[in-house]
């Protein structure tokens, strides 16, 4: 069976900056409620202009 | 298993989730599990196993600190050349202060379980609230430092958490809300070890932790906060003033 405790092996700087970043993970990076955006109301109007166009139904 | 191209990060995260599964599996007594590093040692990346040992740090030893289980001198060896090879850092930041109680957890529970004394001192400060306002950024930090949330590992960050149940039950519920249930695991067992001593918790750590267990997901080292969770409530009183 393979020893690691006898290898003689050595880390990187990115290496043992990578253990850092895991040893110390931040909680996650998970957005906020939804804010209202400005240009929301033109993308819908665009979306309803474009749409696919239906002929009134005869009465 | 991570590609050979793939980044130290993910090859070291794969490698901390496989022996978080190890040692969950030795914490749980599954038959065959007593080894729990050794046998990363027929992998053929063992530098990411190493780098595994510093991710998991003192939770290795959950099975033996909650169940009596035999740690292998083999591991301990194991446990020692991962410091080698992935020294300490010795500088004051907030995140190197995270670093240092966690080496100094695995340390100590090292030496308990009959390897070398790696000779890592115990940090100075950083482990109350500064205030009653600072329970977000508090409560965010000892979810970094929760492989500290186990038996017999008396220090200042132990006595902080019994003195603030309240800042972490926050922190916890902030987790919740945010669906960040890693975080949340990671406090739910602070509340619990809270709990195992005899202090109140102010919200149901067996409760949360079900929950945790029906939503939060598969990760295996959310499982095995969670199973050390289970293991710290078996052992003392659930808070919410039962006694």
């Amino acid at each position: 069976m393979l020893t690691l405790h006898r290898s003689p092996i050595s880390a990187t700087l990115t290496e043992t900056a990578a253990v850092t970043a895991l040893m110390a993970e931040p909680e996650a990076a998970i957005s906020d409620a939804p804010v209202a955006s400005p240009h929301a109301a033109g993308i819908l109007i665009l979306a309803a202009l474009l749409g696919p166009k239906t002929e009134p139904k005869d009465k | 298993m991570a590609s050979i191209n793939a980044s130290p990060e993910t090859a070291f995260t794969e490698s901390a989730d496989n022996l978080a599964g190890r040692v969950l599996d030795n914490l749980l007594g599954v038959q065959g599990a007593a080894l729990v590093i050794a046998d990363v040692g027929s992998t053929i990346d063992h530098k990411s196993a190493l780098a595994a040992v510093r991710v998991l740090g003192s939770d290795i030893f959950a099975p033996q600190v909650l169940t009596g289980a035999i740690f292998h001198p083999e591991d301990a060896a194991t446990v020692a050349a991962a410091f080698r090879v992935f020294p300490p850092a010795h500088t004051n930041t907030s995140a190197e202060s995270v670093l240092s109680w966690r080496d100094w957890a695995t340390a100590q529970l090292l030496t308990r379980y009959g390897g070398d004394d790696l000779g890592v001192g115990q940090p100075d400060g950083g482990c109350a609230p500064v205030s009653s306002r600072d329970w977000r950024s508090w409560s965010a930090r000892m979810a970094q430092i929760s492989p500290l949330a186990l038996p017999g590992l008396d220090s200042p960050i132990h006595d902080a958490a019994c003195d603030n149940p309240v800042a972490l039950g926050r922190g916890l519920t902030r987790a919740m809300l945010r669906r960040d249930y890693p975080t949340a695991a990671r406090l739910v067992r602070w509340l619990a070890l809270v709990s195992s001593v005899g202090g109140v918790s102010p919200v149901d750590p067996a409760t949360v932790a079900a929950h945790l267990k029906l939503l939060g997901g598969d990760g295996t080292r959310t499982a095995l906060d969670l199973a050390i969770t289970q293991r710290l409530l078996d052992m003392g009183q659930i808070g919410m003033g039962q006694k």
